[in-house]
């Protein structure tokens, strides 16, 4: 439990290498010292609040916003997943503009008798334009959680 | 009593009180939250949150200083702080505000219970 809320901490708190080692150290002293004098490891931790809070409130007395890389994180990852939307749906567009109909060969003029198999069971333009949508639908979650995570 | 102006008060004294209580004799993290729970129950519960958070602060403008020495229990170390030449410097300062702040403020109480009293 102690070595869970520490792992946590440590993931959490955003501070210069040399501070968190520091921080993480002093955690370790608090459970021990806690331990010795007959604590349990859960009532330290109750005492401590959740690996977030105290993370929050410790990088908050370095003066740092513990918040702002995660911030940086979701508005990066929403970006990223607008372009690959955009460049899906693009592909999509030109894919279907020049489309050869269905069942011809080496785009004769005329329809042959001939069925291809594609390589996929369903067109791969279809599967690009999932993608592009499943982009779409990541980038509005992104958004959605990175503004809500602001006004906090 | 636990309202705002209250917590106010709380917040303000805390460093003082850490001043205090490291320039007393060499401490570490735990006696200095027993210390508070023990014997200042009128600053509510002590908690480790609380505390390191201005330990750090009090640390970083070098008026306290720690040292790490090896722990009997399970290998491990203990920080004890103790003031720095700066950070005794600074309570003696904070001292001598205290004096005359808390005069001022039983002052102006004085004034009202009198006129109080006279009603």
């Amino acid at each position: 439990m102690k070595e869970q809320y520490i792992k946590q901490v440590k993931k959490e708190l955003n501070l210069s290498r040399t501070a968190k080692k520091e921080v993480l150290r002093d955690l370790n002293e608090i459970f021990v010292s806690a331990l010795e004098h007959g604590e349990t490891e859960q009532q330290v931790i109750e005492r401590l609040g959740t690996p977030k809070e105290f993370s929050d409130s410790t990088a908050q007395q370095f003066g740092i916003d513990n918040s702002a890389p995660r911030k940086r994180k979701g508005i990066i990852s929403s970006v990223i997943a607008l372009v690959v939307a955009a460049v899906a749906f693009v592909i999509y567009a030109t894919a279907k503009s020049n489309k050869v109909p269905d069942g011809a060969i080496g785009q004769a003029d005329a329809m042959t008798h001939i069925q291809v198999e594609g390589a996929f069971a369903f067109d791969v333009s279809q599967i690009i334009l999932a993608v592009g949508i499943i982009a779409v639908v990541f980038a509005i979650i992104q958004i959605v959680r990175t503004t809500r995570n602001n006004r906090r | 009593m636990d309202n705002k102006y209250v917590q106010q008060f709380k917040k303000g004294s805390l460093e003082m009180i850490l001043l205090s209580l490291i320039g007393r004799k060499e401490t570490y993290g735990y006696e200095i939250i027993t210390e508070l729970n023990n014997s200042a129950s009128v600053l509510g519960y002590a908690k480790e949150g609380t505390i390191y958070p201005i330990l750090y602060r009090l640390q970083e403008a070098e008026l306290i200083q720690c040292r790490l020495a090896p722990a009997a229990a399970n290998g491990g170390s203990k920080k004890y702080y103790s003031l720095t030449p700066k950070g005794k410097e600074v309570l003696q300062e904070l001292i001598m505000f205290w004096a005359s702040y808390t005069d001022c403020v039983n002052g102006f109480i004085a004034t009202y219970q009198q006129m109080e009293v006279s009603e």
